[in-house]
């Protein structure tokens, strides 16, 4: 029977991309992610979707081709979690929709507060970042997060996938209480969704009077059947032990753990319990005065070693939105201290696709997946490497829309004070 | 006298023998590292920062905290110690131009739109683990400054971090003093509501002021050398003022002013009326949309000290934009790159970086302004910034090309002191790490060494009730208070 | 014969000397004898036996066989029931008070607009040299305390403000300020940690160093220009700068200056300053004097140094991660900071600040005693170091004949955590603080306590004591508030509580006693509200209280 009053759930908007057009990049050093780099490679782009990669693709007849070489390709990097779309300038209130009052907002859904215009999108675009994971902040049931496409006339088209998942910041005092006020009120409202939820079955089997509305509650029902991963927003190792023990407890089984580093101090129960994690910066300091200065800097290869599944970010707030693209840069901090530089890459592409439930759309260069990825003269995680052009599926983006870009080239252009200019 | 093992074991550690002896995680128990008399890095590749740009295997021969040489296959005199930096890039000392990673007791002299008696040579915290932290990241030298709530703010001091040495020894003798200014949203309260607004709060009021400012100092200066001319012994002297003085220092070139400030309208204002007034700021920090002016800036000698990419926190950055050190590197203003941020401040280099990929600045002249441009706008170019001859012998020793991201320093050398070296740290961490176990296991005995009465005892001290426990509030009342 | 009035003042309170409670309504003669007692005379000097002649609140007499003067009323002590020494009363150079603040001190703004205060504009609310002590000040619960903890002498500073005015030295004595002062204007003290708000100078450390240095300028200049003016005077008048004239003394070096320090830095700014003004300075320490021994040491400035040590770090189950290396070990090696201080040369005396109650300096004492801190140095940093840095030498910090009459009774020895000071004499009155007998009674266990109090009413408490008789620790407890006893002694079938508000943030102490008889006890106690009675039924046994 449909429960026609509770929103439609679990929204993967997997329309075919507009561009109905094969094109053949070649000449590039193609770099999968998910496998081996192809030097002077083919990738077969058809109607917004990779056809074939490799260096021996036939290319059909048809095909425009396209000769890259001397770049790099690369799948789109893929920002894990941030406030890309919610915010414009940081100290303009009327610009931020990131964090909204209250407590428990179950019911807040990130996306329908993208601003498809955000000046932010375009200079993000032309770093390479064309997917972005984006999660309401504040309270503690803070609501749903969207994985939106950078590229797109509203906010309706740009969502590739809602909700990704519910987030709860874990409430630091738990860790030290078990019987913390935050988490008790947690607790309840989670309980109550759940007598909801049985109410609700129990009216659509004909059998209960129907309850009354309750859209909080509607947007936990999918959590609490594991429909919907719940992703834990924690600080430190005692309140992500703590976290973790909750969701045991609490019998949710689809978890994500999101943190500082001090993530790599759970990377056996993570991995134990195939837990994946969103690493909230490498460029941090350590959590405490005596750790070694490299403590931030060697977590990503610590989770790496125990085999966690991981995504780096930048923490995600509204001051780091403008450089959500420069994930790469943290990525590379954790390469230079022990990870493989490989799984460095995965962090800002691959594997946070997975984590986000788009690991068969996007993340990687293969057949079968979108065609959204860019172009750059050399290693992506290479602060010196300058990134040339982006394609979203298979549709390439118009870098000149990046306002940094046409501030510089205007500039650049101002005669000079003696006319010479 | 009973000293414990553990203290002992601290100080052993600390001076022990060996070139990196120093290095603790806390300063106190770090002492100086032994300044050798030669030192010879061998086969490196050289980014002098100077003219002579990048040298592949070449050598470099320190004396007694000085570049004595820099050469092919130099030789070693007697006694040196010997590095081989085959296969590793070496470049002078990073410079961060604009820090508060080491200061004490507030950043910023809120008060008053003046504040230039302040001094940030007062306030240096020589303990902050931000040193050691940023040293492990190539920083040898950073300018503390006040900070941008005013108009005009306070003296800043540029200290070397010489992790382990007293504030006064970290600060950098002969560096000219230099002072803060600040423009636009700060100074103007915009991003607050004071209780009490303070004068200006608009940025034409900010110019204002500060052409005000400098008038009364030009009075100020024109009182006391009337005084000195005439009669001195029977007229009664003019008061002394901490905040004059230091704005006739500035009228006199003893002060260079370095002003935060983010828009072009704002730089254009205070250069004019530095140039009504007879000086000239030394250098724009932030300097976000110096990119629009920057040929004015070039023509009043301006230097700029940016962020790297910094952009869209604050409506006065929203034309900030990361080509920003590219453009005003072209049009001839001398660019240095700052972090003003202590955790940014441990990766210099990247910033640097950030200079290639944003309006394609090569790479030497990219690695420029974290090192020699950042020295001469502090007026230290002479000795700091630049590997070459007779300079001081800060430098660093990367694992690989200093502008790449997998590559990190293996050894901070500050006049010729090894003050940070990778492995010694990696061995460091173990013996901090025992030491820690070591001092909880003395913790846990001291708990449970003490009898289980005096146990509770401790328990009956440490409990501090809560005030507003009805029990207390009860109590309070027995003990006659309110 | 004596044994009664005493009895009788014991029971009304703790503390009060004879001559001072008008009990006899007329003078008694203050000639007095204490006898059979070991006598420490001075640090490292002590007489195994001795006895004392104590006239007109100075020491007439001390050593072994003297004459007692028949006028003297004797105190004699049997060696074989309790072995009493005597100690030259404590000197504490460092006791910050709270002024009460003048109304023209500068710091009452007009109504209307707020005042913006800044460098160089006096009167500046920080910047008030003038203040001193006086009897509005006097800390009477202070006072007892520090007596109660065996102090005779401190130095009263005010406690807050940058330049915040001049200390008294003063005997620990009753009859308040007017009967107790030897020095009315000591020291100068300061600190560069005090803050305004909003618009006003300074907000920040840097400026409250530049502040300093702009009244230290502004001294100069007035000196010199109210000089000037007054061979001159056919000109412009100098403005009067309030508050500034103090300061010259300081500059001369006339006025000794205590600069309050936080933390090793700032002991190296605090040089910095000394030598930058030629002041003549001691500095308040912070017990990190260690971390930069060398340089704090090569200023030369004398420290009054604390002797308050961390209590060990806090580590939970599972969270040994957050117990960091620097605090660690700084639990560990504060112990060994006076004595290291001390072997860096430096004039060290000992306070009791910042401890609320001065009688926790003894168990610190005790434990910086066992990390290397030589006994007679500490008690020379406590009585002859102090006295002499506070122009006392030869008046007092120790027990010879023609020192003022200030010195403590102790049972056993003096620096023990917890020790059994008797008697506390100041100025040749004896202040008892506690009649003690051999203990008859134990009550260890738990105990329901009503307390009877006018105006408020029967108030229900739970005692519950450990240990054996006579020293007890516990706690009382209120409407579900614990409330540690600071206290707990027994002497014959009395126990004595005492509970000590400055630990819960409040001024005064709150004692109690019961008379006991098996598991009832009756009594009464006092609170600075007031009197009150005391009936306790016992319902819990000791081994009941261990076993839980």
């Amino acid at each position: 029977m449909l429960r026609t009053t509770v929103p439609l759930l679990l929204v993967l908007l997997l329309a075919a991309p507009v561009q109905a057009e094969t094109v053949a990049y070649v000449g590039a050093t193609i770099h999968p992610v998910s496998g081996e780099a192809i030097e002077d490679g083919v990738l077969l782009v058809r109607d917004g979707r990779i056809e074939a990669i490799g260096s021996d693709v036939d290319v059909p007849g048809e095909a425009r081709t396209e000769d890259l070489s001397g770049l790099h390709l690369y799948p789109g990097l893929i920002h894990a979690g941030t406030v890309l779309g919610l915010t414009e300038i940081g100290s303009v209130a009327g610009t931020q929709d990131t964090t909204e009052m209250g407590q428990i907002n179950a019911a807040i859904r990130a996306e329908v507060a993208v601003n498809h215009d955000s000046m932010l999108f375009a200079p993000n675009v032309a770093g390479g970042l064309l997917t972005a994971h984006v999660v309401p902040q504040g309270g503690m049931i803070r609501g749903t997060s969207a994985a939106i496409s950078l590229s797109g006339w509203n906010w309706e088209e740009m969502t590739l996938a809602a909700p990704v998942g519910m987030h709860v910041a874990f409430p630091r005092s738990a860790a030290e209480n078990d019987d913390d006020d935050d988490l008790r009120l947690i607790n309840e409202v989670l309980d109550q969704a759940r007598s909801w939820s049985r109410a609700m079955t129990a009216w659509s089997d004909g059998a209960a009077p129907r309850p009354a509305h309750n859209d909080q509650f509607a947007a936990l029902e999918p959590v609490l059947e594991g429909e919907v991963p719940v992703f834990l927003h924690t600080h430190g190792e005692r309140d992500m032990h703590a976290a973790l023990d909750w969701a045991e407890r609490q019998g949710l089984e689809e978890i994500v753990l999101v943190g500082g580093p001090d993530l790599q101090h759970l990377a056996s129960r993570l991995a134990q319990g195939d837990i994946p994690a969103i690493l909230n910066g490498v460029h941090t300091m350590p959590a405490r005065g005596w750790e070694p200065y490299d403590a931030a800097y060697v977590a990503g290869a610590k989770l790496a070693e125990a085999g966690v599944r991981f995504a780096i970010t930048d923490g995600g707030s509204a001051f780091t939105a403008g450089n959500a693209r420069h994930i790469t840069f943290q990525a590379g901090m954790a390469a230079a201290f022990g990870l493989d530089r490989e799984a460095a890459l995965k962090s800002v592409t691959l594997w946070p696709a997975e984590i986000i439930g788009l690991g068969d759309e996007l993340g990687s260069l293969e057949a079968g997946k979108r065609a959204t990825f860019f172009a750059a003269t050399g290693d992506a995680l290479e602060v010196t490497t300058q990134v040339q052009r982006a394609w979203i599926d298979g549709e390439e983006y118009d870098l000149s829309r990046d306002r940094q870009r046409q501030l510089y080239e205007r500039y650049r252009g101002r005669p000079g004070r003696d006319g010479d200019g | 006298m009973k000293m414990t093992k553990l203290f002992v074991l601290t100080v052993a550690v600390a001076m022990g023998p060996g070139l990196a002896g120093a290095h603790d995680i806390e300063a106190w128990n770090s002492p100086q590292p032994e300044q050798p008399d030669h030192v010879l890095i061998r086969n490196a590749t050289v980014w002098t920062a100077d003219e002579a740009g990048i040298l592949e295997n070449t050598d470099i021969l320190i004396r007694r905290g000085e570049i004595r040489r820099i050469g092919e296959d130099l030789r070693a005199p007697r006694g040196s110690i010997e590095i081989d930096a085959e296969g590793r890039h070496v470049t002078p000392g990073l410079i961060d131009a604009h820090s508060h990673a080491a200061m004490l007791g507030g950043v910023n002299e809120m008060s008053l739109i003046s504040t230039a008696m302040v001094e940030a040579r007062d306030i240096v915290d020589a303990d902050s683990i931000n040193i050691y932290r940023q040293m492990a990241g190539g920083l040898t030298t950073m300018h503390l400054m006040h900070g941008s709530a005013n108009a005009i703010g306070g003296q800043n001091v540029t200290v070397k971090l010489r992790w382990g040495a007293d504030p006064a020894d970290m600060i950098i003798d002969d560096a000219p003093g230099t002072i803060k200014f600040a423009l636009g949203e700060n100074p103007k309260q915009s991003n607050w509501q004071p209780d009490n607004p303070r004068y200006p709060q608009t940025r034409h009021g900010v110019a204002q002021v500060v052409d005000e400012k400098f008038q009364m100092a030009r009075d100020y200066a024109e009182r006391h050398e009337a005084h000195a001319g005439r009669n001195a012994r029977d007229r009664v002297p003019p008061r002394r003022d901490l905040e004059m003085e230091a704005l006739v220092d500035i009228l006199q070139g003893d002060i260079d002013v370095h002003s935060h400030g983010y828009r072009a309208d704002e730089f254009l204002a205070l250069m004019r009326t530095a140039e009504s007034h007879g000086f000239r700021i030394k250098a724009f920090h932030h300097v976000l949309e110096g990119y629009k002016v920057a040929d004015e800036m070039a023509e009043h000698g301006a230097g700029a000290s940016t962020f790297s990419d910094w952009w869209a926190f604050k409506y006065e950055a929203r034309d900030a934009i990361p080509y920003n050190a590219a453009l005003m590197h072209e049009r001839s203003v001398q660019v240095s790159i700052n972090s003003d941020n202590p955790e940014l401040a441990r990766r210099m280099n990247l910033e640097a970086a950030k200079a290639v990929r944003y309006g394609g600045v090569g790479e030497h002249e990219a690695l420029k302004m974290v090192t020699a441009n950042a020295a001469d706008q502090l007026g230290l170019g002479h000795r700091l910034g630049r590997l070459k001859e007779g300079m001081d012998a800060d430098l660093v020793i990367w694992s690989g090309h200093p502008l790449s991201v997998y590559s990190r320093p293996d050894q901070t050398w500050i006049d010729g002191r090894l003050y940070f070296d990778r492995e010694r740290d990696l061995e460091m961490r173990e013996a901090w790490e025992a030491e820690r176990q070591e001092l909880i296991a003395l913790v846990r005995e001291s708990e449970n060494g003490e009898g289980e009465n005096d146990d509770e005892e401790a328990d009956d001290n440490d409990d501090q009730p809560d005030e507003n426990e009805p029990g207390m509030q009860l109590f309070r009342q027995l003990m006659g208070g309110a | 014969m004596y044994r009664t009035i005493f009895l009788l003042i014991a029971a009304l309170g703790v503390g009060q000397a004879l001559a001072a409670e008008p009990v006899l309504r007329q003078p008694v003669t203050e000639v007095f004898a204490v006898t059979g007692v070991r006598i420490v005379v001075g640090p490292g000097e002590v007489l195994e036996r001795g006895a004392l002649v104590v006239r007109d609140g100075i020491i007439e007499a001390v050593g072994e066989g003297i004459d007692i003067p028949a006028d003297a009323t004797v105190y004699e002590h049997d060696p074989e029931e309790a072995a009493l020494t005597i100690y030259p009363g404590l000197i504490d150079a460092y006791v910050p008070v709270a002024f009460v603040r003048d109304k023209d001190d500068g710091s009452e703004e007009d109504n209307g607009d707020p005042v913006t205060h800044r460098p160089g504009k006096y009167p500046h609310p920080l910047i008030t040299p003038d203040r001193r002590m006086n009897s509005r000040h006097w800390p009477a619960d202070r006072v007892d305390a520090l007596r109660d903890a065996g102090f005779t002498t401190a130095v009263l500073a005010p406690e807050d403000g940058l330049v915040r005015g001049r200390s008294a030295l003063v005997n620990l004595g009753e009859g308040g300020y007017g009967a107790n002062v030897i020095e009315p204007q000591l020291f100068q003290h300061i600190s560069l940690h005090a803050r305004m708000s909003g618009r006003s100078f300074p907000s920040s450390l840097m400026g409250g160093v530049a502040l300093l240095r702009q009244a230290f300028l502004d001294a100069q200049w007035q000196a010199e220009a109210r000089s000037v003016w007054q061979n001159s005077p056919s000109q412009r008048r100098p403005e009067f700068l309030e508050g500034v004239k103090s300061l010259e003394g300081l500059i001369t070096g006339d006025v000794p200056v205590v600069f309050e320090a936080t933390d090793t830095l700032d002991s190296l700014r605090i040089s910095g300053l000394v030598d930058e003004f030629g002041l003549s300075a001691w500095m308040v320490g912070h017990g990190k004097e260690y971390q930069r021994l060398d340089s704090i040491s090569a200023s030369g400035i004398g420290q009054i140094l604390p002797l308050d040590f961390p209590s060990a770090p806090d580590l939970e189950e599972d969270a040994e991660r957050e117990a960091s290396l620097q605090e660690l070990r700084h639990w560990h090696l504060a112990p060994e900071n006076p004595a290291r201080v001390m072997e860096a040369g430096l004039s060290v005396l000992l306070t009791s600040h910042p401890h609320g109650s001065p009688g926790n300096l003894f168990e610190h004492l005790e434990k910086a005693i066992e990390r290397g801190l030589d006994p007679d140095r500490a008690l020379a940093a406590l009585t002859t170091e102090p006295a002499n840095a506070l122009g006392l030498g030869g008046r007092a910090g120790r027990i010879e004949a023609g020192y003022m009459a200030n010195f403590l009774l102790v049972e056993d020895e003096l620096f023990v955590a917890s020790p059994s000071i008797r008697e506390v004499w100041v100025d040749g009155r004896r202040h008892l603080l506690r009649e003690m007998e051999p203990p008859e009674v134990e009550p260890a266990g738990e105990w329901d306590i009503e307390l009877i109090v006018a105006g408020m009413g029967n108030i229900d408490a739970t005692l519950t004591l450990r240990g054996d008789a006579p020293t007890l620790s516990g706690s009382m407890e209120i409407m579900g508030t614990r409330l540690p006893l600071s206290e707990a002694r027994v002497s014959g079938s009395r126990l004595d509580m005492r509970i000590d508000g400055s630990r819960l943030g409040m001024p005064g102490s709150f004692t109690m006693y019961m008379d006991i008889e098996g598991d009832r006890g009756r009594g009464a106690g006092s609170s600075p509200q007031g009197e009150f009675d005391v009936r306790g039924r016992r319902t819990g046994d000791p081994d009941e209280e261990d076993a839980a």
